[in-house]
């Protein structure tokens, strides 16, 4: 994992690897968790007051990584972990090999499930948007008059209903999808997502 | 290769790591708090809101209009609905029944529904919601006609209502919302539709 394409080692720690996730990838990492655990939780028990907040906090979250996907540092940026069909195939095939090849940003399986994980949120949060647009009586939407129709705000709030759920499922496969990588790739990911950068191969 | 100056953060030696620790606690912690602080602070100072409808009661009202249904809650409707329902002309033909009432009681319930309607309150949201979404001009006669009410019960089937014998009509809110008479509160995670106990998994 040594090949950054701009390694500084000024001013590291001794013994630390280069810089692998900049300070605003873990911020909002770290915030999204955090956030969108509050927003399931307070959609889930009908908390609706606190829950179109947290909801406003994810939209804002995924916007600016979002807008950071293209100004950001280069491991950060989408260009960088947006793999051709036959790099994610050939990954898959040497993860299942056991012999994973190593990559500086995310692994192509990672990536997938970054671009899922961003996708959901989106859809997530813009159904909820309509939803309560429509059905609420509330929110920007509903504030600037926005007209919606009964069958847009039933598909909003179907939409609203089913993939919180599939998103528990995506995330809890992106869980998964670290324990593996950390125990195929001898990689501290945990640590890296905390301090931007693995102590040491563990 | 290093032109933008957002990729700086790409070389961890710009910042020395205390800096750096110092700085993300910092905005982690007004990231993470001060939004729901707000949140909190928006709902409890600038917009203190009650989850229902105000379940104010008044005997003559609950006498009078809690024989053939319960006594809705005033909250449920604008004044401009609860007048022209108790216009003792309408109340001859009530939905095809006859609600009639003396005068004296007539006014009593009159005053007493006009000064708790949906429009009187600002904290108690679902009354607040109710009102938002009658169009000025429009003068609903049923709860269940109220733009708001309709759009929350789109999805039910037929069968849980009209053909379920213990509801047999929205109207019939209490059968289904099992604190709403006492608490005046009506949420989907105190719903119970007789014979379905399981709706969300059907409608969902
Ligand atoms: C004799 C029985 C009877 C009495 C007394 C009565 N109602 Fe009703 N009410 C009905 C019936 C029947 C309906 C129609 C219910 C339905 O459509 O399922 C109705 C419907 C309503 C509705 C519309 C419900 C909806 O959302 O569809 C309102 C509001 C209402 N009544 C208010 C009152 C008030 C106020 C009084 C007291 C003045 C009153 N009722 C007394 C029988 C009665
Ligand atoms: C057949 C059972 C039934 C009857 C009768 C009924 N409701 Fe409901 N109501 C429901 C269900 C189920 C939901 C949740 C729908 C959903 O979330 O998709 C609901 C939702 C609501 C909500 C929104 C709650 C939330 O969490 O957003 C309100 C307000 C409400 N009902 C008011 C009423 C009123 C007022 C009446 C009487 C005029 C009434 N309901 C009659 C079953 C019923
Ligand atoms: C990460 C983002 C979000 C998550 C995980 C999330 C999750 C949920 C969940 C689990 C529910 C309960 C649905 C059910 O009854 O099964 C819900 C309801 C709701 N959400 Fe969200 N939500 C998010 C964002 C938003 C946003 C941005 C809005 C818009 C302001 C919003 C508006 C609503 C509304 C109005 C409801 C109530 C639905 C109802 O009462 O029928 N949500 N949400």
């Amino acid at each position: 994992m040594q090949e950054l394409i701009n390694p500084d080692e000024e001013g590291m720690m001794k013994g630390s690897t280069p810089m692998k996730w900049d300070l605003f990838v873990r911020i909002f990492h770290w915030s999204l968790v955090v956030m969108v655990t509050l927003a399931y939780l307070s959609g889930d028990f009908d908390i609706e007051a606190l829950h179109s907040w947290f909801g406003y906090v994810v939209m804002g979250l995924i916007t600016a990584r979002f807008i950071w996907g293209f100004i950001g540092s280069i491991n950060a940026r989408f260009r960088t972990f947006i793999y051709s069909p036959t790099e994610t195939m050939a990954y898959f095939a040497s993860m299942f090999r056991n012999a994973p090849k190593h990559y500086v940003s995310h692994n192509p399986a990672g990536a997938l499930m970054v671009f899922m994980l961003l996708i959901l949120l989106a859809m997530i949060t813009l159904s909820g948007l309509v939803y309560e647009g429509w059905g609420e009586y509330e929110g920007p939407l509903w504030q600037m008059h926005v007209m919606i129709s009964d069958q847009v705000g039933l598909l909003a709030k179907g939409i609203h209903r089913q993939l919180p759920e599939m998103l528990l499922f995506a995330v809890a496969m992106h869980v998964l999808g670290v324990i593996i990588a950390t125990i195929q790739h001898k990689e501290n990911f945990l640590r890296s997502m905390w301090y931007g950068h693995d102590k040491l191969k563990i | 290769m290093i032109s933008s100056p957002f990729l700086a953060v790409n070389n961890a030696g710009r910042m020395d790591i205390q800096q750096e620790n110092t700085l993300k606690k910092i905005i982690l912690l007004v990231a993470l708090w001060a939004i729901p602080a707000t949140a909190m602070a928006h709902d409890i100072l600038g917009f203190p809101r009650h989850k229902g409808v105000e379940p104010v009661v008044n005997k003559k009202y609950s006498s009078s209009c809690g024989e053939c249904h319960y006594a809705y809650h005033p909250g449920l409707l604008p004044s401009r609905s609860w007048k022209k329902l108790l216009e003792p002309k309408s109340l001859e033909n009530h939905f095809g029944d006859n609600a009639e009432l003396s005068e004296k009681d007539r006014l009593e319930v009159l005053a007493f529904l006009t000064e708790n309607a949906s429009e009187t309150t600002w904290h108690f949201k679902r009354s607040v919601k109710i009102t938002q979404s009658i169009p000025e001009d429009v003068t609903p006669l049923r709860i269940s006609e109220v733009p708001y009410i309709k759009k929350k019960h789109m999805e039910i089937p037929r069968e849980m209502v009209k053909d379920n014998p213990k509801v047999r009509s929205l109207a019939q809110c209490n059968k289904c919302h099992t604190e709403a008479v006492e608490k005046g509160q009506f949420s989907r995670t105190n719903v119970d539709i007789p014979n379905f106990r399981n709706w969300a998994d059907l409608i969902d």
